[in-house]
């Protein structure tokens, strides 16, 4: 045990917690809820590490938009190997700072569900998730059938900040594919019956259920949480008429990695069925691959037709349309 | 010698982040916001209900500060001014839940409301954030009230004064030093707040320059903009902090003496007020907590505890550790503060210390972790800037209730500590100690739990061996378990609670 | 008429108890050793300290229930009689109807202060004034007061052997000529002998 390490231990003897000093064979960067004790972390390390004989460690921010910004500081200071938990909208600013390299993963020899439409050389998906509004089915009998008609009710909507949190930013990718030009008018309408825009994706969904709104913005995969663990169907997400927005929260290979081989291991790994298998039940979103066993729940979830823009259009005018909502909410 | 030493640190710090920061924005301070009407509306916005909420927060605090400190017939008076802590470290989602299960659409209070009732919007936030900080002003003016001398009392007493010439003569004297700080702290606070104004607000119509700072920084990692945003906010609120501190000079009315605690007749009708208002307000800050009782009881179960076992014994080391090292920079501060008797150097030590509280904490966070980047690890070295952070992020709260404490001794005892030539270390330990130490454990909690209730700075240094349970409680929530996050949060209180009990605990 | 019937006071396990009455145009003065409760008796005749058994009556009326606000007694303090933070008027007026003493009330405390040598101290500030000076402005407030009954805490302690004369004669002469009583508290027996009618003497307990 070296001295700074011992230091930080006499520091903080009262907790066994031991500072990641010695150096895993593989850092994996992520977000915190992904390598929670419920998330799919701990059970993907287990079985990666028995796979390959090697050590992973995982580093958790925040979220995906912090996960981004950790790696773009630390550039070619980073310790990570693989960035796992970046989304789609993203893409375009990890590309442009030169923060990953192209890995070897062949897309055509893995039956890839075909919404995706993958074909990127420096990307990996490994699960997605369509927005969607949801309902508590015991109050509303008869839910809105498109986004047209949820902007133009009267239904008490509460959604999150597209400043702050990743469901925001996909409802206004959502409205602007829906409406184009229109959507400033969309969201002025919008906001004569929306409860509240809430920082983050928890507070909304705990207003919602604690009956403060109609409808909140999640994902199509939050019923299915609800049957496996609550055991009631009662929640339900809204089918759109238009198509819904997909998140595609996709895995790369560190540009200054000193392992690619190893790193590229376990991006494999997690397209593996084996994988597949345990990330929608821990992450609660849905796998990429077509030919993975999964609880009845999912089975009862709804299958939107997707559309939206391409990772370059969204990362080309984000800033656009948040400025846009800003304008048009605020007034 | 320390004192410089520590107002070095504290000023160097600030200077690194930002100077950090402005490195990264290679177009320097962006400053095309301020052709956006939104950013106007925005700081407009921010002013306003921080304004309100300040005042709202004092109108209440100022009757019931006074009835903590003159009616000795309240009962649970210590636990009340625990409670009164315990907003620091409520986490906003628990707050959120709270406030929404009394006041939402099928709230406990909102059949009371009448037809009208909307919680979303100015009401939410206003209540949201007097239910965070008339508790610390009440906290902090009971204090102060309490402070008033015997003596005084006394002569006032038997000079036959009335009400009002008491209350001019001898309360307003003390008031008025601490009151424009206090107001000013609570301005501040609501002035940077932002998950709650966000939730509560209804919208963005109702956002402060803050969120507009975390987007910047966050989510568009746009350091122009930030910086840009953190200067407006720096001028703004810290020119009005700066404004409020100038009202309240310290005063000193009559020797402090110990033991003795007689205090006057207060008039039944103030009184039966005070008494009403004590418990209407214990009943408003315990409501939120009650509410999750039931959640959290049912969920408690389904915990992973040892996990969370973990995440406490973190958390409480994290935050003793900020907690000390706040109250020894303060400290060190002081002393210097004394040593000087022009009012120029006294006002820049005190804004080297008081500054953190208007520096945007991420701007802070973020602006350190670039800057030493190259020549530290943070993965393992992540837990001093926690400290180091946290700690300065209560340093203002220890700072200024420090102050008064170092001023009335000074102003009692210079003379004879001259006399007696106590000097260095064993003055600190004999004398000086003892006087400061009712003080410092009032700091010390305080502190505590503010590096308890830390969310923003372990985001950016944190390290998944080192959880604390804030930490956890947003992971829990971040995926849908939001009873457990309830059950988590309820622990986290109780930990500050208990903490708060030894911390206070009165020495026989 | 001031009458102490059995009142006992009582300060950790220190008990005392006092019998005696005051007419009305005459001085007591208390003497005894550090620590004999002199102090202790004064605060309590203020109201300050809850006597444990016992009566104060003044004229017959018992003042048990009345408060330190309320009750008819003026007291000099052993310290502390004067805030720091406002004028020696100030806190001379402080004394006389709620700090609007009438014009007569003010010339005699001006006449006071002329006689007792302290008349071009009213403009300044408490802390800047010695503590002989200190000493005699809370000595003429008191004294001037409309109270019956008067309590000086050791009123000449910080004077020089001169002025203590003229102070002790000037209070000597307020009390002649109205229908106040006034207990002091003092370790000269100079001071017992050529201002008090009685003296009453506590031992330590």
């Amino acid at each position: 045990m070296n001295i700074r390490h011992s230091l930080a231990c006499a520091a903080f003897a009262l907790a066994a917690g031991q500072a990641s000093a010695a150096a895993a064979d593989l850092t994996v960067y992520t977000y915190e809820s992904f390598i929670s004790s419920w998330g799919p972390g701990p059970e993907l390390k287990t079985r990666f590490e028995a796979q390959c004989g090697c050590t992973l460690e995982f580093v958790g921010v925040e979220d995906g938009v912090a996960l981004l910004n950790r790696v773009r500081l630390e550039g070619a200071n980073t310790r990570a190997d693989v960035i796992v938990g970046l989304d789609d909208s993203l893409i375009k600013d990890v590309r442009t700072h030169g923060l990953v390299q192209p890995h070897s993963v062949d897309f055509a020899s893995i039956p890839m569900v075909a919404a995706l439409a993958w074909a990127d050389d420096s990307f990996v998906p490994f699960d997605f998730g369509y927005f969607a509004f949801i309902y508590d089915h015991q109050k509303i009998g008869a839910p809105v059938d498109s986004l047209a008609a949820l902007i133009d009710g009267n239904a008490r909507v509460i959604y999150q900040d597209p400043r702050t949190s990743t469901p925001g930013l996909g409802l206004l990718h959502w409205v602007r594919a829906v409406y184009g030009d229109e959507a400033p008018a969309a969201w002025t309408r919008l906001a004569r019956h929306t409860v509240t825009v809430t920082s983050g994706w928890s507070e909304a969904y705990n207003m919602f259920l604690q009956g403060e709104a109609d409808y909140v913005l999640s994902y199509t995969t939050s019923p299915a949480y609800h049957i496996v663990s609550d055991g009631t169907d009662r929640y339900r997400a809204a089918h759109f008429a238009e198509g819904h927005v997909a998140q595609v929260e996709v895995a790369a290979l560190s540009a200054h990695t000193d392992n690619p081989a190893l790193a590229n291991r376990f991006l494999a790994f997690l397209l593996s069925r084996e994988a597949q298998e345990i990330i929608p039940v821990t992450n609660w979103m849905l796998p990429v691959r077509d030919d993975v066993k999964l609880p009845e729940a999912f089975d009862r979830l709804i299958r939107p037709a997707r559309i939206g823009f391409s990772a370059d259009e969204i990362g080309a005018s984000r800033s656009i349309w948040v400025r846009e909502w800003r304008e048009a909410v605020s007034r | 010698m320390p004192g410089v030493l520590a107002v070095f640190v504290m000023l160097a710090i600030s200077v690194a982040a930002v100077l950090a920061l402005a490195v990264r924005s290679d177009a320097g301070v962006s400053t095309a916001l301020l052709r956006e009407r939104w950013f106007w509306h925005v700081l407009q916005f921010s002013l306003w209900q921080a304004l309100l909420s300040a005042v709202l927060s004092l109108v209440i605090a100022l009757p019931l500060a006074r009835a903590l400190a003159l009616d000795p017939h309240l009962r649970g008076r210590a636990w009340f001014l625990r409670l009164c802590l315990l907003c620091f470290v409520m986490p906003s989602l628990v707050l959120i839940t709270g406030l929404v299960t009394l006041f939402g659409r099928s709230g406990w209070i909102t059949p009371l409301l009448g037809e009208g009732w909307q919680l979303y919007g100015l009401p939410g936030i206003l209540i949201a954030h007097v239910y965070l900080n008339a508790p610390f002003a009440i906290r902090v003016l009971s204090h102060r009230w309490q402070s008033i001398p015997v003596d005084a009392w006394k002569i006032s007493a038997q000079l036959g004064l009335s009400g009002w010439q008491r209350f001019w003569l001898v309360e307003w004297p003390v008031l008025r030093t601490a009151l424009p700080g206090v107001f000013g702290f609570v301005f501040l606070l609501c002035f940077n707040s932002f998950a709650v104004v966000l939730a509560l607000g209804g919208g963005p119509r109702a956002t402060t320059l803050e969120v507009a700072i975390y987007q910047a920084l966050k989510f568009d990692f746009n350091p122009p903009e930030a910086l840009f945003l953190a200067c407006m906010q720096l001028v703004v609120a810290g020119g009005l902090f700066a404004l409020f501190s100038r009202w309240g000079g310290l005063q000193w009315l009559v020797a402090a003496r110990a033991g003795d605690a007689w205090r006057p007749h207060v008039g039944s009708l103030a009184k039966w007020c005070g008494r009403a208002l004590y418990v209407a307000v214990a009943l408003f800050l315990l409501m939120p907590i009650v509410s999750l009782l039931p959640v959290a009881a049912l969920a408690g179960g389904a915990l992973p505890w040892s996990e969370i076992a973990r995440a406490s014994a973190m958390s409480i080391g994290f935050a003793l550790a900020a907690a000390l090292l706040a109250v020894l920079l303060a400290l060190a501060a002081l002393s210097l503060w004394r040593h000087f008797d022009d009012a120029l150097r006294r006002r820049l030590i005190e804004a080297a210390a008081l500054h953190h509280l208007v520096i945007p904490g991420m701007v802070l966070s973020v602006g350190l972790y670039v800057f030493l980047m190259a020549w530290v690890n943070w993965l393992d070295w992540g837990w001093i800037a926690i400290v180091l952070l946290n700690a300065l992020i209560a340093l203002p709260f220890v700072f200024v209730q420090l102050k008064p404490s170092m001023f009335e001794y000074d102003a009692q005892y210079r003379q004879l500590l001259a006399d007696l030539g106590l000097q260095g270390w064993r003055h600190w330990r004999l004398v000086l100690g003892p006087f400061l130490e009712p003080a410092l454990r009032r700091v010390l909690a305080i502190a505590f739990v503010l590096a308890l209730g830390d969310f923003a700075v372990f985001g950016i240094f944190g390290n998944p061996s080192w959880h604390t349970l804030p930490w956890m409680i947003h992971a829990l929530a971040g995926s849908y378990r939001l009873d457990e996050a309830a059950a988590a949060s309820l622990l986290l209180l109780a930990l500050a609670l208990g903490a708060l009990c030894l911390l206070e605990r009165e020495r026989a | 008429m001031l009458e102490l019937r059995a009142l006992c006071m009582g300060r950790g396990s220190l008990r005392w108890q006092h019998d005696f009455k005051l007419e009305r145009g005459q001085i007591m003065a208390l003497m005894g050793p550090s620590g004999a409760g002199k102090s202790t008796l004064l605060e309590c005749l203020g109201g300050f300290v809850p006597p444990l058994a016992g009566e104060i009556l003044l004229d017959g009326r018992s003042l048990q229930d009345v408060r330190a606000e309320d009750r008819p007694v003026a007291t000099l303090f052993q310290q502390h009689n004067l805030f720091e933070h406002i004028s020696v008027a100030h806190n001379l007026r402080l004394g006389f109807n709620q700090g609007r003493p009438s014009t007569i009330q003010w010339q005699r405390v001006e006449a006071a202060c002329e006689h007792l040598g302290v008349a071009s101290l009213l403009g300044r500030l408490p802390g800047e004034l010695s503590g002989g000076q200190r000493q005699r402005i809370g000595l003429i407030r008191t004294v001037l007061r409309e109270q019956p009954l008067i309590l000086l805490d050791e009123p000449f302690g910080a004077l020089d052997a001169e002025a203590r004369v003229v102070a002790g004669d000037w209070v000597r002469a307020e009390i002649d000529h109205g229908t106040k009583m006034l207990i002091f508290v003092t370790h000269e027996i100079d001071d017992a002998q050529r201002w008090a009618n009685q003296t009453l003497v506590i031992g330590l307990p």
